[in-house]
Order: structure tokens, then sequence, then C-alpha cells
């Protein structure tokens, strides 16, 4: 069966945080049945991290990752990822996963008070991956147009990071163009619409691409879209996020 | 000899002994002879009473136990099973799908060229500024490449899909959450968002290479004024087909919004196709017209390809499955008779039970006990 497209995940991940005020947020996926460990709640009951399967045909941009400027660091097996600041209300789940798509495996935790510290024990004797192979996505939620709402997520926290943040996307299938643009998502001002291009080159399935994205405004929230689109300027499912927290803009 | 014979002998017995008696008496007889024929008679009449209730107390058992199981059959032919697995291949020109407690997603329903909304109570694009949205509004699409590529249904929301010659027809009707469609226009495309009030119309004309995306989403209900306006979104029909999988409906119903004048705001939409309920082999086939639902469905497998027509593909377990052809409407849910009747499990249980029980027989007699 086919057709799992990223904004279905993206309804997945919505749900997920909308029901973890009670429970941990283990996401509703199909766990490995071939690879140890299978997806599922280990010994940190804040943490789903695991093994996977899944099934893929549409045409679709993933969001993979979306970091502040600041590298992440690993001290003794663990990694700090603290979230921009985001109101009180928000809560927000932290996800990580591998760029290549060979591995399906994934972590998500609970990044409640705006930081988690994640050990990376368990995926590094699974499966060999270091730090500079996986992507940082925190989520807080859906909007009301069912656009999903995206916090930055970084290591040094708020003091230490440079304006604007990172996007990693993947792209399911062939692709020879990825433009993006991002706006304030409730200013009256005239906004600045231009697509940017990110791709100097064809990207093929499953190949990741990463651009930058420096706020023009210190907002809270900014409007991501993102889009691709493959031989005869075929469109992909498109990709839209709300960016909220203020932290990552320029100072 | 038979029952009833000797019935019939200890009567007539009684009676001959009575009036020996009586002649006895009359004629004075000694003592001896009036005490033996008294005993005996006594004997008769204890025998013939014990003999009668014997034969009376039997034919009320017999009663009993045949009123007794007419009541319970006619008892298990009248109860229905909580349900049943039914599996459908429908075809039809309309449909109309309740969500779970999970709404769904449906994707790339209609490419075409126009688009007519009805009922948004708000629609967003980056080309609008702010002051644009947040308003109920009717609103008009054209563009050289038209995709309605996302349309969000949320929980226990109906959406009715209907495919007309000309057009497909998309309407929702959500519950305490907003339905929202996202579509993208790409090419030369034209825009006019007409809100209901009297205020001007908002024209788009626009050529881009990378499409824009509208939203729109319904009003929710609110709990005090009752259901919220419907959504609804009228489209080119799609060339060729899409196909929605990963959808999981609780109820499911093939009806479509009639003519005003029949009188009844749904009529059928069935074009043909087959419902089975496999537990008790039961194949029925539907007819033009025919109104089929399917509630308290927990579906494991759903296909619904929408082209020329929409054909369902669906199996699952349902609670309730009721078909009107015509004006004769009926649950097809097995009832429990039937269920009894045809279970290929049962068969197997009872014919299990019996073969045990003949076994158990057979090592009673060989072991003599």
């Amino acid at each position: 069966m086919i057709f799992k497209h990223c904004a279905t995940v993206a309804v997945v991940l919505g749900l997920a945080s909308e029901a973890w005020a009670a429970e941990l947020p283990c996401l509703d996926l199909r766990p490995s049945t071939t690879n140890v460990p299978s997806y599922g709640r280990y010994s940190d009951p804040a943490v789903c991290e695991g093994f996977y399967e899944r099934d893929v045909a549409a045409a679709f941009v993933e969001l993979l990752g979306l970091t502040t400027l600041d590298p992440l660091v690993e001290e003794e097996g663990r990694v700090v990822i603290r979230a921009s600041s985001v109101p009180a209300s928000v809560t927000a789940l932290l996800h990580i996963q591998p760029l290549s798509v060979s591995t399906l495996y994934r972590v998500d935790a609970s990044l409640a008070g705006g930081a988690a510290t994640w050990s990376t024990d368990s995926l590094r004797r699974a499966t060999q991956l270091s730090l500079g192979d996986l992507a940082f996505l925190a989520t807080a939620g859906m909007s009301k147009q069912k656009a999903l709402l995206v916090v930055p997520v970084g290591g040094a926290g708020l003091a230490g990071s440079p304006p604007g943040f990172r996007v990693t996307v993947r792209l399911s299938t062939f692709a020879t163009s990825l433009v993006w643009r991002a706006y304030p998502t409730f200013s009256k001002a005239p906004r600045d619409l231009q697509w940017k291009e990110a791709l100097d080159q064809p990207k093929y399935a499953w190949d990741q691409a990463v651009f930058e994205v420096i706020p023009p405004d210190k907002d809270n929230s900014l409007t991501l879209e993102i889009k691709a689109a493959g031989r005869d300027r075929t469109w992909f499912q498109p990709l839209r996020v709300i960016v909220v927290g203020r932290d990552y803009a320029a100072k | 000899m038979q029952r009833s014979e000797l019935s019939r002998w200890l009567a007539a017995e009684q009676a001959k002994l009575v009036d020996e008696l009586a002649t006895k008496l009359r004629d004075g007889s000694d003592s001896d002879a009036l005490t033996a024929l008294r005993s005996r008679l006594s004997l008769i009449e204890e025998t013939r009473a014990r003999f009668d209730d014997s034969w009376q107390r039997r034919l009320r058992l017999v009663c009993v136990v045949a009123f007794a199981v007419v009541l319970t059959l006619t008892v298990l032919a009248v109860l229905k099973m909580p349900g049943a697995f039914v599996s459908l291949d429908v075809v039809a020109r309309a449909a109309s799908i309740v969500t779970g407690a999970d709404g769904m997603v449906l994707h790339d329903i209609a490419v075409g060229e126009s688009a007519q909304i009805r009922g948004a109570a708000s629609v967003s694009s980056p080309l609008l500024d702010g002051s644009a949205s947040d308003r109920e509004q009717d609103a008009q699409f054209r563009a050289t490449t038209l995709v309605l590529s996302e349309l969000f249904v949320p929980r226990n929301s109906r959406l009715d899909v209907a495919r007309q010659a000309t057009e497909i027809s998309l309407f929702a009707q959500p519950s305490d959450a907003e339905a929202v469609a996202t579509f993208e226009l790409a090419g030369a495309f034209h825009a006019t968002l007409r809100p209901s009030a009297n205020e001007g119309a908002i024209s788009l004309d626009q050529t881009v290479d990378v499409p824009e995306t509208f939203v729109l989403s319904s009003a929710k209900a609110v709990a005090s004024r009752g259901t919220a306006r419907p959504m609804e979104i009228v489209m080119d029909p799609p060339a060729g087909s899409t196909e929605i999988h990963d959808v999981y409906p609780v109820a499911l119903a093939f009806v479509e919004r009639s003519d005003a004048t029949s009188g009844r705001p749904f009529v059928g939409s069935v074009v043909s196709g087959s419902l089975s309920v496999p537990e008790i082999d039961r194949t029925q086939h539907l007819h033009a017209d025919d109104t089929l639902s399917v509630v308290g469905l927990d579906a494991s497998r759903v296909r619904i390809r929408i082209g020329e027509q929409i054909h369902v593909e669906l199996s699952g377990y349902a609670n309730d499955i009721r078909l009107k052809s015509g004006s004769v409407a009926r649950s097809l849910v097995p009832s429990l008779l039937e269920f009894a009747a045809k279970s290929h499990t049962l068969t197997f249980l009872w014919a299990a039970a019996g073969f045990l029980w003949g076994l158990i027989w057979a090592a009673r007699k060989v072991l003599g006990l």
C-alpha cells in the first residue's frame, strides 16, 4: 500500500501533540518487525524511539529538520536540545530522524520546558549514526488552517544563536526545482513573496536539500512555504509550515 | 399393547368391577368375596390414576418443550447479531462518508480548471492581506491548472461526494472543528472572493510559475447554535480517476441529494454492485437507485476511486447494514438464527460435539461402563 504523505504524518504529529498533555508522544507508526529496537517506549518514559516501517509513493517534500544555526553538541553520550522560546501554552515535541531514508529509525520526545536531554546510546548501537547524520525538528501541533507549527531547536539556546534557521527537507522523488519563501504570518505590511530556488542541480529520490532562512523581521510567527517540481514542472504536494518562537529572528 | 388400549382396558375393567361389586352388595354376598373384589377395584383405580397422570404429564412436557423450541427459534430469528463482517464493492453516483475520531485527509482529489466554493468561513493566501480573510465568503477560482491538493474533514463530520456529468461536488458538514480545503493555482489564474455581506468582491488576476496556495476553511459548529454552515466545493470533473486510500470512515451511505420534486431530501445513489456477508455465505446484488448504508463501521480495507462514477471497495465489521430497494428497507445483518444455521464455525462445533459424543458412547460400550 502506498500514499503516506508528509501531510498525513503532520496530522499524526498534530494529534499526537494534542494527546500529549495526558501521556507521552509515541506516534502512530508501524513499528519495525525486522529491526531491533522497534519503535516504542523504552527506559525513558518521555521518549519513543526505534525502527519503523513505511510505504510511500506520492511526490512530496518532507520536512526533516528546522534548527537554529548553532551546532548541537554531544557530551558523554548526551545531547541537550533547546527550543526557541515559545509561549508557555505551546506544547512542543521533538522529532529526531536520520537524514538518510535507508534507516527508518526515529526518536520522538517531549520538549516540556523548552529543552530535552537525549541519550544517543540506543541509536548509536542500532545504527552507527552520528550527530551529523541526524535531523532535528520540533513541532507544536497544527494551525487552524492545518499548517504544521514548528519551533526552531538548537544546542546553545536562546542567547548564543546567530539569527536565522536552517531547514532540511527530503524529496520523495526526482526533483528539478525546490523553491521556498518565508513571510510574517500575521503582518499586514507588504510581503516579499518572491520564491527562492534552493537547488543548484536536480535531486534524486530521497535526496535531502538544505537552505537557510533569515527572517525579515522579528516576528512571532513566520509562514514558510516550500514547493518542489519534477520533470515537466509537475508540482509535488506542497509543504506549508508556520515557524513559531521569537528568538531566531535578526536581533 | 398400545398405551391408549391399556388405558381403555383399565377404564372398562374398573366399570366392570364397580358393576360386579354393586351386584354382590345387593345380593348380600359373603364378606370375603366383597373384600377381594374391593381390593382389586382399588388396585385398578390406583393404577389408572397413576397411568393417566404419567400420560398427561408426558403430554404436558412435550407441549412445554415444543413451545420453548418455537419461542427460542422465534427469538433467534428476530434478534440480530450485534454486527457482521461485510465486504462490499459498489459503484455509485454519490457517497456520503462519516469520519471517526481522527478525521480524514484527502489528497489531490480533483485537478481541473475551475472551482466554486460556497460557505467558506475564511480564506487565506499570501496574496491577501489579513483584512480579506476571516469573513464568510464564496470564492471562485479559474486557473490553467487548479488542484484541490488537500481536503481535511474533521472528526465526526460528514463529507458528501457526488459525481455528475459535468462536475464533481464535495459537501463538507463539519462538526466542532473546521473543514479545510487547500487549492493550488498555477499558470494564469483568476480568483474572486465574494464576502456574503454587501461588500465589493476581491479579484486577483495573476500569472505564476510556482503555484499559489489558497486555504479555505469552513465554519465550525458552536454548541449553542447547532450545526455549522457546510462548505461546498464544485469543481470540473476529474480527468481519469483519483484514488483515496488510508481513510477509515465510521459510516458510509450511498445517497445523493434529490431534486426537490420527489419530496425527499436524499435518494439512493447506487448504480450497481454487490455486498457479501461471508459469515453466512450471503451475497446481495445491488440494483440501480438502491440506498445502502453501513453504520458503526470498523473498516480494515477501504478504497474509494473517484472517476466517472464513485467506486467503493470496502471490507470490515459493521454494526448495521441497511439496504433500501424501492420502498422496502431491511437490515442485512444476520439474525442469530441465520448465523447459527450458516456459520461454518458453529457447524464445525456441532459436528465435533456429535463426533465426540459418539466416541464416548462407543468407549462406554466397549469398556462395559
